[in-house]
Formats: C-alpha cells, sequence, structure tokens
C-alpha cells in the first residue's frame, strides 16, 4: 500500500526564505562588490596576492613566470587578473548559499570555513591553466576564459554547498 | 546522505553538459538562439513603444567585436520628447544564452527520476527567460535614463553604471540566476510541494 509521506509544514516558507536571504546576499556583495572603497583599497591587495602566489606556484615547476603588481608576466605570455577573474563572486555565491541555508551558526561558519579554501585552490587552477594555455594553446584562451572556467568555478561552489547542505539536513532517526 | 562521489559526480556532469551546449555556440556564433533573441528584443520595444508613444528603438544585430564579451546587438533609444538618444549594447550569449544552459546544466546533473527532470527543465527554461527578459527591460529602463536630464553629482549615472555593469558585463550573474532558479524547481517534491528542510534517514 502507498503511504503518503507527510512533510513539515515549513518547508516551503524556509525555501522561500533560503531564496530570498540568498538573493539578498548575493545583492549585497555586488554592491560592496563594485564600490569604490573595495575597488580602490581591497581589490588590487587581493589581485596582487594572486598574482604573487600563482608566480610562486609555477615558478615551483620551472615557469619562468613573475608577478609584476595584479598581472603575471612571463617571457612568452602575459596576463592581467581583473575583477571577474578573482573568484570572489563564486566565493561570495558559496558563502550566501551557506548563511542562507537553515542550519545552525557552527555548522554555517564550519561550511564556509572548510569550503571557502577550496575554492580558493580551485581559482589558482583556473590562473594556472588560462596561463598555460595562453602559451601553448591560443585559440582555446577566450572559450576557457568565458565559458568554461566560469561555469566550472561556479558548478564546484554548487556543488560543494549541496554536500554540505545534505550533510547538515539529513540528521538519523531515532531507534 | 549524500557522498563526496556523489556531489563529485554532480559538479563534473553540470560543468560537461554546459561546456557541451556552450563550446558550439562560441565557435559557431549559434545562428539559431541570436535569431530568437533578436526576436524577443524586438518584441519587447515594440511592446514598450506601444505602451511609451515617445520611445522608439533601432535594434541590429551586428558581428561581436573581440573582448567584447560577445557583444551581437546594438540598440538605439531615442526620447523625442526631450529629442535625445542613447546607445547600449547586449549579447545573445552571456545575456540570452548563457543563463539557460545554466539551468539545464544543474537541472541534468541532479540526480533525480527522468519525468521529474523534464518537468523541471521546462519549468527551469520559462523561469530563466523571465530573467533574460528581465534583464533587458533593465537594459531598456537604462537607456531610458540615460536620455534624461543628469543630476550634478551623478548619482544616477554612476548607480546606473555599476547596475549595467552588474547586469550586462558579469558572466557569473547568469549562474547565481540560474542556481536561484534551480533551486526552485528542483527542490519541490511531486506534489509540488517544496521539500527543503530537515529530512529523516529511515
Amino acid at each position: 500500500m502507498e503511504q503518503k509521506q507527510k512533510r513539515p509544514a515549513g518547508n516551503k516558507f524556509r525555501a522561500i526564505r533560503f531564496v530570498v536571504i540568498f538573493a539578498l546576499l548575493e545583492a549585497l556583495f555586488y554592491v560592496v562588490w563594485m564600490g569604490s572603497f573595495f575597488e580602490d583599497h581591497i581589490l588590487p591587495l587581493y589581485l596582487r596576492a594572486m598574482a604573487e602566489s600563482c608566480s610562486s606556484v609555477m615558478s615551483v615547476f620551472g615557469e619562468s613566470v613573475h608577478a609584476n603588481g595584479d598581472s603575471m608576466e612571463g617571457p612568452q605570455f602575459s596576463m592581467v587578473i581583473n575583477r571577474g577573474c578573482d573568484g570572489l563572486e563564486a566565493l561570495a555565491l558559496y558563502c550566501a548559499a551557506v548563511s542562507a541555508f537553515p542550519a545552525r551558526v557552527r555548522s554555517k561558519l564550519l561550511g564556509i570555513f572548510l569550503g571557502a579554501p577550496l575554492l580558493v585552490v580551485i581559482n589558482f587552477l583556473r590562473l594556472i591553466t588560462l596561463y598555460y594555455s595562453g602559451v601553448h594553446a591560443p585559440s582555446i584562451f577566450e572559450p576557457l576564459h568565458l565559458v568554461v572556467w566560469p561555469a566550472i568555478i561556479i558548478f564546484a561552489s554548487v556543488a560543494l554547498w549541496i554536500l554540505w547542505a545534505r550533510m547538515e539536513t539529513v540528521t538519523p532517526q531515532v531507534q | 546522505m549524500i557522498s563526496i562521489k556523489t556531489a563529485i559526480w554532480f559538479f563534473v556532469r553540470a560543468s560537461v553538459v554546459f561546456s557541451v551546449l556552450s563550446l558550439p555556440l562560441w565557435f559557431l556564433g549559434a545562428p539559431v538562439y541570436r535569431t530568437m533573441f533578436g526576436a524577443e528584443i524586438q518584441s519587447l520595444t515594440a511592446i514598450i513603444t506601444k505602451v511609451k508613444p515617445s520611445v522608439t528603438f533601432e535594434v541590429e544585430a551586428v558581428t561581436p567585436e573581440n573582448n567584447s564579451l560577445g557583444r551581437d546587438f546594438n540598440i538605439t533609444l531615442f526620447n523625442h520628447k526631450v529629442h535625445r538618444l542613447t546607445r547600449g549594447k547586449t549579447s545573445s550569449y552571456f545575456i540570452g544564452f548563457m543563463p539557460i544552459i545554466a539551468v539545464v546544466a544543474l537541472v541534468v546533473a541532479t540526480p533525480m527520476p527522468r519525468f521529474r527532470m523534464l518537468r523541471s527543465l521546462a519549468w527551469g527554461v520559462l523561469w530563466i527567460n523571465v530573467f533574460v527578459v528581465f534583464r533587458l527591460i533593465a537594459l531598456f529602463v537604462l537607456l531610458y535614463v540615460g536620455t534624461g536630464k543628469t543630476d550634478p553629482k551623478n548619482y544616477w549615472e554612476n548607480t546606473g553604471q555599476s547596475l549595467s555593469t552588474v547586469m550586462n558585463d558579469l558572466p557569473t550573474v547568469s549562474f547565481g540566476a540560474a542556481i536561484i532558479v534551480w533551486v526552485i524547481v528542483v527542490f519541490k517534491d511531486g506534489a509540488g510541494r517544496f521539500s527543503f528542510g530537515k529530512e529523516e534517514r529511515g
């Protein structure tokens, strides 16, 4: 016999609340991210740190790349890390999704502290592969830059969020 | 409980579906969707002109220049009341197609029964098209505001410019909208109710 499963009455409200809080946090991020204070004082430091870290990692593997401000320069190819290539949007998206989800604050903080570094690492990989594609396969640089990598980093943040959210929501049944 | 393997599988599937759907478009110029997008712009401008006869539009499909984020439509707005015009550009790919295939990729990558997937796809494509229309309307509003008198502190101009950047220049905004639509269409159970709360493992 088929049994109808009863769901908690507040589910619809919880989902709508999630969507609203998520959208508001994303909007807040874009207000701050596009603001002149962030653009003038914080973003250049972050982009410089990204360029220096990526150049250092590539130097370990024998590439003669050096950072010059927010750009990575080598003998064959140079690229500037701009706003949009910083990975902050994906990071904000993940943090907004985790923060908006109905869960305990401790669990949210744990999700952010564990997930955020992973997304930063993925963005590192993005910049390094973009540099290598610029050197070795310039024809695929633009599709990689504008299509493939934005999708990968966003889907990675969604996958991380799903993993965290499911771990958070599935609770063991009391025997 | 969902495993790391399932999450990785979701990520791989979504990335592959998205890349496969987007790459032919990138290389071939997407004539089919571009035509549809052009028709969407024409219909919207016709409605606006009907509602506000002092405003007319000129829409021109162009070949995108390099590093122009694929902007392939030039839109000129004439405000006959103040005898001024403003020009804007939009991209059928980044503004229209990208959010649609992002929703498709997210839905296809989500493990669920086939019928539910098809239903979610249908609803997802519908909702994301509402977002595309909203984006275009936002562009038209910005063009219209641009024909008005500018304020001395350039507040509205700056705000409009920032909004335009967010709505028209940043590819990730498409993904943000796609994720919201995906949450709405996928996290619904068979009876059309949201299943988003605490679940019990049994």
